[in-house]
């Protein structure tokens, strides 16, 4: 029995062929993992299920009868929640004022809109107060609160894109409990994720896409994980082995008790990023991981302390589309931050050639697809952008780089060469400071590691100590 | 390609609203031709009412880069002009360098205009529609009090006006419209300079912007500047090479239909050429309209909010499917 199915769908951009006849069914009470590489198509499916695309050709059925979904209201009037990849809440407005928003009473009911998220928060089993901004919650957090969203308007049908990406393991795990419950009372849950752990933990159900293709589709129990790997991305480069650094030198990024009010605060809190090293920040999401980021990455001045720098700073922020020029050519987002260099104007107009000659070359050396330099950013999906912007960042070989969560949404493979990437930066004398949701990208990459709990620095270990239960006490983020 | 199916639209409905209204489209057509463009003096006319238009069109584009959105234009040409009559009225303006010191003293009266409402954005964020807006009606009461104070005609005029400019300061005809060639030549270019891209920059990410040395204050500044200068310089114009004296009529609403002139525009230099000619074409050949067809010269007026409303909606349906560039 099926509520929600694609069947034999297509889609066709202009440079691509995002799906090609897709069968996709997702049943009430199953828990569904959809998989695939960076570009694969999964969003693009996902999209046509909640009624913010259409096939083509190509159909989407409803218990079992065709629909056309005018538009993602539309669809959730139908009952099926979407939680996009990026985010669509108005970050001006509170979650309760955002519920509001999307119902179709003419007058505000924030009070009514605000008890009914409360109990959908309890429901899911996460805290997240519909009464703040949405624009100061952590980019976790906001993901989480789309899912409410969805939940208190009585989704019977979840179709989650990339939730755990912001998120720990903790938080993670949680999150999965809340979703077997509800999968348990009847809800049909479809959700996309690059880590097979998740997949193991949490889903009935696993079809893995493979350019556009179902390339894999059965119980995740028929099927282990090297095969999973190898549908999704092909072989693997093997994990470089780790050589210790020895070059850390003088500290290129230094904050001195510094204080910020970016949502999460932090206070008094002192941190050196020496050259060559790559300093890892671990902590529970909404520990004052985003005002860490935007102080050190001088985008936000401290409201006491003071921070130093010794050269460039390069940055990638939590939230991609805030590191590029959204709507954009893709070239302009490649250039950005190195518009002031000579060649790139002549006689100080703009080289328009030069700079798609270098785009295309930024574009090949980092892998993004496709490397067309022309295409808006936003129609590259969510991987390929994240892979633009950290590869335009750790370009240059700047003396510090700050990474928030430089791997969130990419597949196995894009996170492995991210993170190699880093190392060779590091290697090359950058002092990175890497804030992570993910301890295991931290313990592969970083030399350091400093807990962050309540906006402080609670705890510093050399990685070679690493260890997962000392880390779990340190930020009492797990509940065991 | 939607822009233009907006445009095309935009003019049906008129021809529609003449048509169901019982006119002579075919006559109105031709009437409204000959009114603009049909004679020399009707070209003339349409051509002098288009310059002013185009020069605060251009300034209005390149604050629209940064994301700034002056609608001081009426204020600044008035302060324009006022500034340029002190100055003309002067031993200055019957010596040669009369049209230069003008020019000049109209672009610094303009500029001094977006002054205030510049630093107030960038000292306190206080939102530049609002106070340009209100440096407007500033504007025109400081005028109204200069020409029945300091400013007035000696010589017995009954209505409030200064004196007559000297004749060396008076802008002969081409000249003016060379100047705003030569200034829609220099947009072009700025358009595609890379300070105009660090612009667009600092419009939509800010921080970026700032990594690369562009300081919010500065790109904000600078551009009500230029936009500011802009109309006071269409200030002049009005003031050396129309009116020839300082009156209450100088600025005539012609800071507001500049900005609709950019909207039209798109804030490209070319378009906005094209955009100024057709709307000072629909002002002038209203006029036309109604001596061939008896349909009131308000169509002009129609039209000009017919097509506002037209480009409005173009530009929302490009922003909705995302632009690129
Ligand atoms: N609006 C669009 N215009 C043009 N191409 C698009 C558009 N949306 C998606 N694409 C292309 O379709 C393909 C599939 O994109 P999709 O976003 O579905 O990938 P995905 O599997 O979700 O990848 P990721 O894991 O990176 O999020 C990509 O090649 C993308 O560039
Ligand atoms: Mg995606």
């Amino acid at each position: 029995m099926t509520v929600l199915e694609l069947c034999s769908a297509s889609r066709r951009f202009p440079r691509v062929q995002a799906l090609d006849r897709v069968d996709l069914a997702v049943r009430p009470g199953e828990v569904h993992a959809l998989l695939g590489e960076n570009g694969a198509g999964k969003s693009t499916a996902i999209r046509i299920l909640a009624g913010l695309d259409h096939p083509d050709p190509g159909e989407v059925r409803l218990d079992g009868r065709a629909v056309r979904f005018a538009s993602r209201t539309d669809a959730l009037r139908h009952g099926i929640g979407l939680v996009p990849q990026t985010e669509s809440l108005v970050g001006e407005l509170t979650l309760a004022e955002n519920l509001a928003l999307a119902e179709p009473h003419r007058v505000v009911r924030r009070r009514a809109a605000s008890r009914r998220l409360r109990e959908a928060a309890t429901t899911v089993g996460v805290a997240v107060d519909p009464d703040v901004r949405t624009r100061d919650l952590g980019r976790g957090q906001r993901q989480l609160a789309e899912l409410v969203l969805a939940l208190a308007q009585d989704a019977r049908v979840l179709l989650l894109d990339e939730p755990t990406a912001a998120l720990g393991p903790y938080e993670t795990r949680d999150m999965f409990t809340r979703l077997r419950a509800l999968a348990a009372a009847g809800v049909a849950v479809l959700f996309i994720t690059h880590r097979l752990a998740e997949v193991r933990a949490v889903a009935d159900t696993v079809t893995v896409l493979a350019h556009g293709r179902v390339a894999w589709s059965g119980a995740g129990s028929d099927v282990d994980d090297a095969t999973l790997i190898r549908t999704m991305v092909g072989d693997l480069p093997d994990t470089p082995t780790r050589e210790p650094r020895t070059a850390i030198g003088a500290p290129v990024l230094r904050l001195a008790a510094v204080s910020a009010d970016c949502g999460d605060p932090i206070h008094d809190l002192s941190l050196d990023v020496h050259a060559g090293e790559v300093v890892g920040v671990l902590g529970v999401a909404g520990n004052g991981q985003r005002a860490l980021a935007e102080v050190a990455a001088g985008r936000v001045r401290p409201a006491g302390g003071t921070r130093t720098e010794t050269g460039s700073v390069a940055y990638v922020p939590e939230t991609r589309l805030d590191g590029l020029l959204p709507g954009r050519a893709v070239r302009w987002s490649a250039v950005v931050s190195r518009l002031r260099e000579p060649r790139f104007a002549r006689r100080g107009v703009v080289d328009r050639g030069a700079v798609t000659r270098f785009a295309t070359d930024l574009l090949a050396r980092h892998d993004v697809r496709p490397p067309d330099p022309g295409l808006p950013v936003l129609t590259l999906s969510g991987g390929n952008q994240q892979k633009l912007l950290v590869g335009r960042e750790l370009d240059n070989g700047p003396a510090a780089a700050v990474l928030h969560g430089p791997t969130q949404g990419l597949d196995v493979r894009s996170a492995k060469e991210i993170l190699s990437e880093i190392a060779r930066a590091a290697a090359g004398g950058t002092g990175v400071l890497l804030v992570s949701a993910d301890p295991g990208e931290v313990r592969e990459v970083a030399d350091r590691v400093v807990v962050l709990s309540g906006g402080r620095v609670v705890g510093e270990f050399p990685a070679a100590d690493f260890d997962d239960a000392l880390v779990r006490r340190l930020t009492a983020g797990g509940d065991e | 390609m939607r822009f233009w199916a907006y445009l095309v639209a935009g003019f049906a409905v008129v021809a529609l609203v003449v048509v169901l209204t019982g006119g002579d489209l075919v006559g109105a057509t031709a009437g409204w031709f000959h009114g603009a463009f049909g004679t020399t003096y009707n070209l003339t006319q349409t051509l002098v009412y288009a310059t002013p238009l185009v020069l605060v069109a251009l300034g209005v584009s390149v604050a629209l880069r940064a994301s700034v959105v002056s609608v001081g234009g009426e204020g600044q040409m008035i302060a324009g002009a006022i500034a340029a009559t002190v100055v003309l009225l002067s031993p200055a303006g019957s010596s040669p360098l009369a049209l230069p010191l003008g020019a000049l003293a109209g672009a610094a009266g303009g500029a001094i205009w977006a002054l205030l409402p510049g630093l107030a954005l960038v000292r306190w964020g206080v939102s530049e529609i609002l106070t340009t807006l209100l440096c407007n009606y500033l504007a025109a009461q400081l005028l109204a009090y200069l020409l029945r104070t300091s400013l007035r005609d000696k010589v017995g005029a009954a209505t409030p006006q200064s004196a007559s400019l000297p004749d060396a300061a008076l802008l002969p005809m081409p000249f003016q419209i060379i100047l705003a060639l030569v200034l829609a030549a220099a947009a072009v270019w700025w358009h595609r300079s890379r300070s105009a891209l660090l612009l667009d920059v600092f419009a939509s990410r800010r921080w970026l912007a700032e990594r690369l040395g562009v300081g919010a204050g500065r790109a904000m500044l600078a551009t009500m500047l230029v936009s500011g200068a802009a109309a006071g310089l269409a200030g002049w114009v009005q003031l050396a090479g129309v009116d020839g004296r300082l009156d209450l009529g100088i600025s005539g609403g012609i800071g507001f239909s500049g900005l609709i002139v950019a909207v039209l525009g798109r804030s490209r230099p070319g378009p906005i050429l094209v955009a100024a000619v057709v709307f000072a074409a629909l002002t002038t050949g209203a006029n036309g309209i109604q001596f061939a067809t008896g349909i009131p010269a308000a169509i002009g007026t129609v039209t000009q909010a017919v097509l506002l409303g037209a480009v409005a909606l173009a530009v929302t349906a490009s922003r909705r499917s995302g632009r690129s560039w």
